[in-house]
């Protein structure tokens, strides 16, 4: 036994290991590069940067390859056990073992961005406010009571994404008087009239599904919803579509309920009004030279101005808001513009920014003593 | 018959001599170009000197920063635009349309010439004009990638045409008078018979306009139809010289926080607009108009053209726009790159010739000051485009060619320096010499201006001078192991100095370094960007092509140094890695903006395919002659003279 956990902690923490990391993350990025000429950006980071395993097609001939997330996952391993636990501690030669933990820590960060960060964005027009945020990709059924108390209920994409096809689930909540059955969900869609006589629509209408598009934010996703109660014995369906004009309103015991499909929203920490957005461009062209946008934070009735611009964000109360971009794009000189806001939490917003100090330190140190070491040799050979 | 053919030719050939004695080239006055060379113009989103305005013209139109005439007579890019404003009809005569290839020409049947790639004049082309700008206007209508080579120089020569007549019809506005006829107020406003010039239309005109339009109510309809035909005419007359108009942004506005600069059909625009009047430079107008006017007289020419100049001097003075402009005429005039080139070339030449004589040990010691005297040429030039732009030395593609290249041709003089062994110095001119060759190529494909305005994003000096100084750094440092790896394999194969496997112990050593050189760089230059992307677009790491380029530079080094390490690769290894490192080198600078995705789409360039396609094929082969070395022979003095545990 013992034996067996010595050679799998040399294994772990071994070069060999190492480099083999290393240069299938080496294809990894490569493949998934030249696969974003196909598939664009978002689905290649699904499929190959955030992934455990993930087939690359390269002409034609199936390549199957581990995904980043589980290599960097293995690579954090075999760089705390071989580069940390395992190493030399020579303290007259900190270089590498600074670098390494710079790395480890690197890759916490990226770690923690990808399961507890949120992002989003704020499109207001010019003296619009908002307290949520909304996401560029994902989606969430909402049920909403009307009237007081108004409250409403969530359901994440993550809960029903799987469900294509036939394949049904049912939702409930302590609180409705009703069960939510949803199926054959499409992440991109477009809504038809049914062909009569040809096809059982749900109230006439089909959902149609349409090939994901390459820029995912403009994929439009739809899914079949049926509310169901026990007693009375009722069901009611309709075809839920992510551009819907008016969300599906339901009456169950004499209380209406907007049933929406919507972009995943998060609450901020305070409200944001955007009081004046400029856009200005170089003289003669249409290179712009600096988007801004005006706004005030408003929380518990106290507000503050601020200027949010291209690589100057605002960051407050562990979120940050970036001037993202700006419509609409054929805006007439007097046609009122909106400014996007992208939205971020991410608890280890700045720890890259702390890991790349790390990693340089190390670097530095380390190259800068191997310098003087081989300048040392070279001038013991030229002696002798 | 035959002798009446050979009198039709005769006199076909004393009819076209007649032709160029008549369109003999104009002659400048020295001091009448210097005030034109530092006469400010906007263009492009940034005020710069009427000078870089007529190189890139020209560089676009001919590919070349100069042109040379028919008589073989060689003129300055800003001695053409001179012809082309002031002479346009000798300039149509010029054969300064670049075409690559003479299918375009027939494409636009028009006569071809006997070379495929050939100048032709805009007279020559003129039959072909209709022709030309049907298939531009078909072409335009197809993406940009999915255009034939062909039809893309039809869209560019069919460009520069309009280029040329703008430009050619600058001075219209200026070369006609403007009379009004009948009986109006308007006529009453213009009595001269002989015409007036545009500035005093725009001055009289919007007055009579203003009136007119207040006394509606006290005016018959006969008079009205009067003022309105009257009116008409002269805007009529006026818009027919208004589209070349626009060629030049020459005035400064009056209103100071104004950025936008007028140009003479701005001025049109403006003095028409009377429900909004406001103050324009309409007496700058009435001093260009003159200029054209006085082509034959070049003493009235000069003042006329020394009052212009220092007006519109000392107004842009006022707003802070002309600090740099003599500069920057000092920076175009010093070819500082052209220079080092080909000083680059002669240090090589130094190099070579050290090698055939190395008993000489004085000619070594001249090869590492033969090759910083064009150091310290580039050096200049980078220096003073920074002072020019008030930027660091790295903002747009072209730059990274220039400041790269710099860093190359340091980094190996200064491993010269630690291991005097003749090849880093070498290596140091060839680089030299290659880089600002690709430089000065890239420069003339592309023709725009290499110091164009920014994009918001990337106004920002901190992050350009750290982020992507150091990147820039990474690439030399990749492409300079990649250059000596060249030197160790090629070495080896030909069994140059055999018997001296310290040598090729060092040499490889070298290589080592300058991979943890390169590691250095690109990694701190790649988290660093990471760093900046989440300052404005609010994520680290967005797997972005450029970034992945940049992270797979990182990761080879990381491959190289741990294979290494862990005693899978030898010397030789590390030296095959060096190579495929400058291929990784080149897929990160230049091959993902091929790919034509991500955010980095700056410097978007075509034609580059064919370049990069070659060096990756060499450098496959080169790994494949390191693969042949492998197995032919050990690697001389491999670990042994390289303890893993003792030099890293």
């Amino acid at each position: 036994m013992r034996v067996i956990a010595i050679k799998l902690f040399r294994f772990l923490a071994s070069y060999g290991l190492a480099v083999a990391l290393l240069s299938l993350l080496f294809l990894l990025v490569f493949f998934g590069t030249l696969e974003q000429v196909n598939q664009g950006l978002y689905q290649v980071q699904k499929e190959y940067f955030e992934s455990l395993f993930v087939v690359h097609y390269a002409g034609g001939i199936p390549i199957p390859l581990p995904g980043v997330y589980l290599l960097l996952g293995l690579l954090f391993v075999n760089l705390l056990l071989g580069g940390i636990v395992r190493a030399p501690k020579n303290w007259r030669r900190p270089g590498l073992l600074i670098a390494h933990s710079g790395i480890l820590f690197l890759i916490l960060a990226g770690f923690v961005t990808y399961h507890f960060s949120t992002n989003g964005h704020m499109t207001l027009y010019e003296n619009e406010s908002a307290g949520e945020y909304e996401s560029y990709y994902t989606w969430e059924i909402a049920i909403t009571e009307t009237g007081p108390p108004q409250r409403t209920f969530v359901i994440p994409e993550s809960r029903f994404a799987q469900l294509r096809g036939n394949r049904s689930r049912r939702f409930e909540a302590a609180d409705l008087p009703f069960a939510l059955e949803l199926k054959g969900f499409l992440p991109n869609s477009m809504p038809r009239q049914a062909a009569p006589g040809v096809e059982n629509g749900v109230d006439g209408i089909v959902l149609e599904s349409r090939e994901a598009s390459r820029e995912a934010e403009q994929n439009i996703a739809g899914i079949y919803a049926a509310v169901l109660t026990a007693a009375p014995q009722s069901r009611q369906e309709a075809a839920l579509w992510g551009m819907a004009r008016a969300p599906w309103v339901v009456s169950v015991n004499d209380r209406d309920y907007a049933i929406d499909l919507r972009r995943q929203r998060w609450s901020a920490p305070f409200a944001i009004r955007l009081d004046k957005f400029t856009r200005e461009l170089h003289p003669g062209t249409g290179i712009a030279s600096n988007f801004q946008s005006e706004v005030t934070t408003i929380e518990n009735g106290s507000e503050r101005k601020v200027t949010i611009r291209m690589n100057e964000p605002l960051r407050y109360k562990g979120h940050t808001f970036y001037q993202a971009s700006w419509g609409p794009q054929n805006a007439g000189p007097n046609t009122s513009l909106f400014s996007s806001l992208a939205v971020v939490r991410n608890p280890a917003d700045q720890w890259p920014l702390y890991a790349s100090c790390i990693i340089s330190l190390g670097l530095v140190i380390h190259f800068i003593q191997a310098l003087l070491h081989y300048l040392r040799i070279e001038n013991r050979r030229r002696a002798t | 018959m035959i002798p009446r053919k050979a009198s039709l030719l005769l006199l076909a050939g004393m009819l076209a001599l007649a032709v160029s004695a008549g369109a003999a080239m104009p002659v400048w006055d020295d001091a009448v170009l210097r005030l034109f060379a530092a006469l400010p113009v906007q263009d492009q989103g940034r005020v710069k000197p009427l000078d870089t305005f007529a190189q890139f013209t020209l560089l676009k139109l001919n590919a070349k920063r100069t042109y040379m005439s028919s008589e073989g007579k060689r003129i300055t890019a800003l001695e053409w635009l001179l012809d082309t404003l002031f002479y346009p009809e000798v300039a149509r005569e010029f054969r300064c349309f670049i075409v690559d290839s003479d299918e375009v020409i027939e494409a636009i049947r028009v006569l071809v010439h006997d070379k495929k790639r050939d100048r032709y004049g805009y007279n020559e082309l003129l039959a072909g004009r209709e022709a030309l700008m049907d298939l531009a206007s078909t072409y335009s209508k197809i993406p940009a990638q999915d255009r034939s080579r062909i039809q893309q120089q039809i869209l560019h020569l069919a460009e520069n045409l309009l280029t040329f007549e703008q430009i050619a019809g600058f001075f219209d506005f200026a070369r006609r008078h403007f009379t009004v006829a009948g009986q109006s107020q308007l006529a009453h406003a213009f009595p001269e018979t002989e015409g007036v010039p545009l500035s005093v239309v725009l001055q009289r005109a919007p007055a009579v306009l203003r009136s007119v339009h207040d006394n509606l109510a006290q005016l018959n309809d006969v008079t009205l139809n009067n003022e309105t035909d009257a009116m008409r005419t002269l805007l009529e007359e006026v818009s027919v010289v208004e589209p070349s108009a626009r060629a030049l942004t020459l005035f400064p506005p009056v209103a100071p926080g104004e950025k936008n600069w007028r140009s003479p059909a701005d001025l049109m625009a403006a003095a028409f607009d009377v429900e909004n009047p406001r103050e324009e430079p309409y007496d700058l107008l009435a001093d260009l108009e003159r200029l054209p006017l006085l082509r034959d007289d070049p003493a009235a020419l000069r003042d006329a053209v020394q009052r212009f100049h220092d007006t519109v001097v000392t107004r842009a003075r006022a707003r802070g726009e002309y600090r740099t402009i003599p500069a920057e005429v000092a920076f175009y005039r010093g070819k500082y790159f052209f220079y080092s080139q080909w000083l680059y070339v002669l240090s090589f030449l130094l190099v070579a010739i050290s090698w055939l004589a190395p008993q000489r040990k004085w000619l070594y010691r001249a090869t590492p000051p033969a090759v910083l005297i064009p150091t310290a040429y580039l050096v200049a030039g980078i220096t003073l485009r920074c002072i020019i732009r008030g930027r660091p030395p790295v903002t747009t593609l072209y730059e990274t060619l220039l400041f790269s290249t710099a860093v190359a041709v340091l980094v190996c003089l200064f491993i010269e320096w630690l291991n005097r062994q003749r090849i880093a110095v070498a290596l140091a001119a060839l680089l030299g010499t290659l880089g600002l060759f690709i430089a000065n190529r890239y420069e003339v494909k592309e023709a725009v201006d290499t110091m164009p305005a920014l994009v918001a994003v990337l106004d920002t000096n901190f992050w350009l001078s750290t982020h992507v100084t150091t990147i820039t750094v990474g690439y030399s440092a990749g492409l300079v192991a990649g250059a000596m790896a060249h030197v160790y394999i090629l070495g080896r194969l030909i069994g140059y100095r055999k018997a001296d496997p310290a040598f090729y112990a060092g040499l490889g050593r070298m290589v080592y370094g300058v991979v943890c050189f390169g590691l250095l760089f690109s990694a701190v230059g790649t988290v660093l960007g990471g760093i900046w992307a989440n300052e404005s677009w609010g994520r680290f790491w967005g797997w972005d092509p450029k970034e992945n380029g940049a992270l797979m530079i990182v990761l080879w080094c990381l491959i190289l140094l741990h294979a290494r390490r862990g005693g899978y690769i030898g010397l030789l290894g590390v030296n095959i890695g060096a190579v495929i490192l400058a291929m990784v080198v080149a897929f990160s600078w230049w091959g993902v903006n091929l790919l034509g995705v991500g955010l980095h789409s700056y410097g978007f360039t075509t034609g580059i395919m064919t370049i990069l396609a070659a060096f990756w094929m060499i450098e496959m082969l080169v790994v494949l002659l390191g693969l042949v070395l492998r197995y032919r022979e050990p690697a001389p003095g491999s670990t042994a003279m390289f303890p893993t545990s003792d030099v890293s």
